[in-house]
């Protein structure tokens, strides 16, 4: 078994910083119908370091939902490598991955995703469904608490009858109740206005900075963007450094 | 691993198609269960029906008919017998008693049915409330006889179809041409009042319906010899002994042999050309085998149904399952093993049949509950239907089937590739 970066109970209050992150000789290819392969991202290597919030930032179709899907796991590349730490997941059995992605990856998506006919809380404790029957009472603790720190203030309330603002930062709870050490965020203010965006930005930041996570975010949003450490460009499938 | 909070999920968000589901599972179970179950139950009621006769002896024809008349009391034109072969009968070692039955009359669509005494008596079993008749004028009623013990009726001649409505008054506005038909009958038959002077206990019978009164006034009624010398000590005594030379034609006698062995050779003695004899068990036998294949081929039908179902909500499901297939890949991105998409999957499809499957079973046994209720109504016979491990294993087969085919649009979630589900977002 591959050693978690991270003991996956303990919150990771400043203490170790989230793990570092190594691409190598990566190429993904898709299939076309029409254009034949396509290719979507093709990277010689690229480094980061654990504990830093980076942005990637490119133009619509550039490739950066296929890169975080790429480094999280969920997409086997072409070719190449993706390494956390000492952990090289793209050698990892599809049981294997689901389990590191589990324990090491919280992922936030543009459209928010939560499951609109259950409440606020059974949407965060979701995560958690997939190893218990019941749900441990401190992590329920812990995702009121994430809760009422988001600003949401009936953990009860349908999910669907939140507004998207409350929407994205119940899902921003979800992607960190099982306190992983790696965020991943796909356009994370894209679909919400000025205000709730903001909100959700500082949200992201003030855990980065607390709990020193691998944060990696993909947007057009300047005012999200430039509060992170570095911002990548990604065209053409290669990605600069701005 | 706990896939239940999903299943809930799915449940609210597909509530019409989970009930539409349910309910054609439902159906299609409760079909197979009512018939299986419906069989079952008259088989039983007839059987039940026809314990107490255990010889009958008539004219040479149908048996069925025979069969049909004296024990479930339902109208045929029936052969007459020579009225000998009664006191031969009766007078036979191997014989308990013989009772002949005279139909054809009834009281406000009530058979009224002519006997003896001695098979008034083997009917009620010693629970007779009130007592045996013991004159002409005098009727014993079956339990659900709106009359009480010294009521008086009058009986009418010709059997009306009391599989319609029996109790309902001859309406005159009815028909017309039956009533003046009807009428005219009753002209030549001199009416006799008679009183009710027992009740028969609640037998499950069609003769819970029936009026028995003296095969002697029956006869009388209709100015035939009443098996008794008229000039003689016993000109207006009732039952046996019969004197052979005043018997007219009998329809059906029923025959209570000494026991086993005497039985078999009483049915074969009068297996001749002049009469027939049979245990009602034989016939009975027949038709349920006759009933047997009509419920296998309906049971078939049903059972085919029921595969429809599945595929039709297999192939449902596989249309849904483009609606559920972001949903899915996102909880792959949150880190969800494939086993526990397909437990959810699975889950889903499973708790429907099942619920289908129990409502199905309840609805099958009301609806078997109904019709036997109006079976019963129109014959008079107790039909009490049950679910036994036939049905339940009838379902419980569809249900294992149901399970096992639900592995197939859970498997193929299952080898989904993670990201597909998650693509065009
Ligand atoms: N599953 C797929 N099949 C085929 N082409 C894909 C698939 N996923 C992404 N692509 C292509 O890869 C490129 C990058 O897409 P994407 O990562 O979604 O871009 P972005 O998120 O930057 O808008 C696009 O040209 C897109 O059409
Ligand atoms: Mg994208």
């Amino acid at each position: 078994m591959v050693p978690s970066p991270q003991s996956k109970t303990g919150p990771s209050h400043g203490s170790t910083p989230g793990p570092s992150l190594k691409l190598a000789e990566l190429k993904m290819q898709f299939q076309d119908a029409q254009a034949g392969s396509v290719t979507a991202l093709s990277l010689a290597k690229w480094e980061l370091l654990g504990g830093q919030a980076i942005g990637i930032r490119g133009p619509s179709g550039a490739g950066k939902s296929t890169l975080l899907n790429v480094i999280s796991g969920l997409l086997l590349p072409t070719q190449g490598s993706v390494w956390w730490d000492g952990c090289e997941i793209t050698q990892l059995k599809e049981a294997e991955r689901d389990r590191w992605r589990r324990r090491n990856i919280g992922f936030i998506f543009q459209d928010f995703h939560l499951i609109p006919e259950l409440s606020a809380l059974e949407n965060v404790l979701l995560p958690l469904r997939f190893d218990h029957w019941r749900c441990p009472p401190p992590k329920r603790r812990y995702g009121l608490e994430l809760l009422e720190r988001f600003g949401i203030p009936r953990p009860k309330q349908l999910a669907a009858t939140l507004s998207r603002g409350q929407q994205q930062r119940v899902a921003v709870a979800r992607a960190l109740i099982n306190q992983p050490p790696i965020l991943l965020a796909d356009e994370p203010t894209a679909s919400l206005d000025r205000e709730s965006g903001d909100r959700v930005t500082q949200i992201l930041l003030d855990v980065a900075q607390k709990e020193q996570k691998t944060v990696i975010v993909s947007s057009h949003d300047q005012q999200l963007l430039k509060k992170l450490s570095d911002t990548y460009r990604l065209a053409e499938g290669q990605l600069e450094l701005q | 691993m706990n896939p239940f909070i999903l299943i809930l999920a799915i449940l609210r968000r597909h509530r019409l198609i989970t009930l539409l589901f349910v309910a054609i599972v439902a159906l299609s179970i409760a079909l197979g269960t009512g018939i299986l179950s419906q069989e079952k139950a008259l088989r039983q009621g007839t059987t039940t029906a026809a314990d107490k006769f255990d010889l009958i002896v008539g004219a040479p024809g149908s048996q069925i008919d025979l069969l049909l008349s004296s024990i479930y009391l339902q109208p045929k034109d029936l052969e007459l017998m020579d009225g000998k072969i009664l006191s031969d009968l009766a007078t036979n070692p191997e014989v308990e008693f013989a009772a002949p039955l005279a139909f054809g009359d009834n009281y406000d669509g009530f058979p009224v049915v002519g006997s003896t005494p001695e098979f008034v008596t083997y009917l009620a079993d010693g629970e007779i409330e009130g007592r045996v008749f013991e004159g002409r004028d005098e009727a014993i009623a079956g339990a659900d006889i709106p009359l009480n013990i010294g009521d008086r009726f009058e009986s009418a001649h010709g059997h009306l179809d009391l599989s319609d409505n029996p109790g309902a008054n001859f309406d005159a506005d009815a028909d017309a041409d039956a009533d003046a038909f009807l009428e005219a009958l009753q002209a030549e038959h001199e009416s006799l009042e008679q009183t009710v002077v027992g009740r028969l206990p609640r037998t499950g019978t069609p003769w819970d319906r029936a009026l028995i009164t003296p095969v002697e006034s029956v006869w009388a009624i209709h100015d035939l010899p009443t098996g008794h010398d008229p000039a003689g000590p016993r000109a207006e005594a009732i039952g046996e002994p019969f004197d052979a030379n005043f018997l007219t034609g009998v329809p059906a006698i029923i025959v209570k042999p000494q026991g086993f062995a005497e039985a078999y050779n009483l049915r074969s003695a009068y297996r001749n050309a002049t009469t027939t004899a049979f245990f009602p068990a034989e016939i009975l036998l027949e038709l349920y085998a006759i009933m047997g294949d009509a419920r296998s081929i309906m049971s078939f039908l049903a059972l085919m149904t029921q595969l429809l179902v599945l595929l039709g909500i297999f192939a449902g499901i596989l249309a849904l399952m483009q609606l559920f297939k972001k949903q899915f890949g996102v909880l792959r991105a949150m880190g969800a093993p494939r086993l526990y998409l397909f437990a959810v999957l699975w889950g889903f499809l499973a708790l429907l049949i099942s619920v289908g499957s129990i409502i199905g079973l309840g609805l099958g046994w009301s609806l078997s509950s109904v019709v036997s209720a109006l079976l019963s109504r129109r014959t008079g016979i107790a039909i009490q239907p049950g679910l036994s491990a036939t049905e339940l294993w009838a379902a419980g087969r569809f249900v294992l089937i149901g399970y096992g085919l639900a592995l197939i649009p859970s498997g193929i979630l299952y080898r989904q590739p993670a990201i597909d589900n998650l693509n065009n977002s």
